[in-house]
Order: C-alpha cells, then structure tokens, then sequence
C-alpha cells in the first residue's frame, strides 16, 4: 500500500490541533467518547522505545527495538463541568476500582493525513489503560492523567472530526 | 460564522451595572462633563494568547471604565465631640468620598457577576472564564483643573478571559 502523503502544503507545518487523541469507553449500554487535551498546552505521545545494542568488533552497532510502550501525558487535565471523561475517572478513583482503568479504547486522528471526503487516518487501540497522577492544584481543580495505548492496533479512518465519527477499519489484502 | 461585536457585547453588559446605567456612556472617545462614563478598549496581543491541544485559544479581552466626577476642594469637615476628639461631620458630606464610590459599587457589581458567572455574551463560539477587574479600588487617574467643573477621572479596569473554540477541528 503507497504512503498517504500529508494534506498540506509545500513546507506548511502541522497545527498541533490536527494530532488528536479519542477516548472511548462504555458507560452501561451507553459508548461515551471525549476529545483529550482541553485546556492542555502541550502533550506528546511518547513511544517508550525498548532498545538493546549491540557492537561487533568492527565498532559497528546494532540496535533492535524490541518494543515501544506508548505513554501520552495530559497535564493539566482540569476538573471541567460537562467533562464525561473527568466525571468516569473520578468515580473510579472514589471506588479506588483500578481495574476499570484498563477498559478504554483510544483513537489517535492524524488529520493531516486525509480530507473530509475519504476520511482522516486514524489508529484504533483497543484495551488501554487512563489513569489519574494527582488531584489538587492551585486556583483550580487539576486531575492530571497519564493514557497508556495498549498497541492493539486497528488502522483505518474516521469519516468526520466530530464526537459522532465511524472508524472504517482498511481493507486488507 | 457570524462576526460578534465583542465591544458592543461589553457596553450591553456593564449597562446592567446602575451606576452606569443612569449616566451617559461614551465608547472610546468621550466629551468629558461630571457623571459621563467612557469603554476605553485595551490592546490585546497574540503573544497573550494560550493555544491549547485541541486547538481552542485561550484569549484576553481588557477594557477600561473611565468615570468622570466633579471634584470638590473642601476638606473633610470634622466636628468636635465632647471627649475632644474630631470626627467627619454627617452634615458635611465631601463630594470627592461620594463620586469614587460610584467606582467603588461598580467594582463590586463586576465581581458579583463573576462570582455568579453571569458574564456578557461572546456569541457561541466564545467560552467565557472569567470576568474581573484589575483593582479593588477605583483609580484616580488625575484631575482635569481647567473644565468648569473641574473634573477627576476615575478607572476601573477589566478583564475578561474567554476561550475561543472557533478554531477547533473537533466537534462535540
């Protein structure tokens, strides 16, 4: 399959707006979704990439990666009325029930790849961990959370930029 | 997307506050006379703005109120009691301490407002924060000696935080 090539411009950088990172969980019959990142400024999916090297006795390395463990951080992540995420953590931090942390499925859109006619690509992870670091803070209420992405992943695309969207797994040959 | 006059949103606000609500209002240039009350809009720079991940900006809107107020040059009247001691004399009310509670009821209406999130109307795209003044004192700014009445001039300064979603690829 080609690579798709980014929908931009010659030399045009990406706004950080089009890297985005889905949560989507079960709330009794119900499927909830909600956008991470409101009111963060900065937040990077970090790979965590498990390397081993090795030198030959001509001096020339060999690095395998073994395994990537991706981490996003989401600091601050404020306590915000109409926040559904927020409302989920905190009952499960109440009940201190950790293992309903590991029950999300996360979508990272890269709209910069795609268009609204044939869909955005997309990476569906399935069984991810969210957990909260903190409670607390200054003026107001942060509950900084770290999503751990599960590499149980499905590729495709997202038909729309909205909490509605359909994820279309790609075909495979 | 329809355009919001942010500075007409204001005036429509801060009209809501008594004090200025019986008392002309000039927007950014004002004929200065005793009791008149000017917006006066500040700068808002781009640097000031704080992007967020999902590509909703943080945004600040400043203004200030500037009330005009006839100035007295009496000096507090004190009267004397029976112990010796001099007091401020109920009968002889100074017109200066009168005019800069005018600020003083405006100043407390913002943050009354704020504390009940009743805030003006940005229009749909526009989360407001926050509205609060920069003081909790009116400001003295000078006095105007050559108008007849002399004039003080008085500030009250604004600030209103409000998240701009209209950027946002996301759609809830």
């Amino acid at each position: 399959m080609a690579v798709s090539q980014f929908n931009l411009a010659q030399n045009q950088r990406a706004e950080r707006k089009l890297l985005l990172t889905v949560a989507e969980w079960t709330e009794g019959t119900t499927q909830e979704r909600e956008l991470l990142g409101r009111r963060t400024e900065d937040s990077s999916i970090e790979y965590n990439a498990d390397q081993s090297t090795t030198t030959d006795i001509l001096g020339i390395n060999y690095t395998d990666i073994n395994k990537t463990q991706p981490q996003q951080d989401f600091d601050p992540y404020l306590i915000l009325g109409g926040s559904k995420l927020g409302a989920k953590l905190n009952d499960i931090r109440r009940r201190n029930a950790l293992s309903e942390l590991s029950q999300f499925t996360l979508y990272v859109i890269t709209a910069y790849v795609g268009n609204a006619q044939d869909g955005y690509q997309a990476e569906k992870h399935t069984n991810c961990t969210i957990t909260y670091n903190s409670l607390g803070g200054d003026a107001n209420v942060n509950m900084p959370i770290s999503v751990f992405f599960s590499n149980e992943i499905t590729n495709g695309t997202v038909n729309k930029l909205s909490i509605d969207f359909n994820f279309t797994p790609d075909a495979t040959i | 997307m329809p355009r919001v006059d942010l500075n007409k949103r204001i005036l429509e606000y801060i009209y809501e506050c008594p004090v200025v609500e019986e008392n002309p209002m000039y927007f950014t240039v004002a004929e200065e006379q005793d009791n008149s009350n000017q917006l006066l809009v500040g700068r808002e720079e781009p640097r000031d703005e704080i992007a967020y991940v999902d590509g909703t900006v943080e945004r600040t809107y400043r203004a200030e109120i500037l009330m005009y107020k006839s100035v007295a040059y009496s000096p507090i009247v004190t009267e004397e009691t029976s112990e010796g001691k001099r007091v401020p004399s109920d009968l002889y009310l100074n017109e200066n301490l009168e005019d800069i509670e005018d600020g003083q009821t405006l100043i407390d209406w913002i943050q009354e407002q704020n504390d009940n999130r009743h805030f003006p109307n940005f229009g749909e795209w526009c989360i407001i924060e926050s509205v609060e003044t920069t003081s909790n004192r009116p400001v003295l700014n000078g006095v105007n000696p050559e108008l007849e009445p002399p004039l003080a001039q008085y500030s009250v300064g604004l600030v209103i935080k409000y998240l701009d979603t209209s950027k946002q690829l996301w759609n809830n």
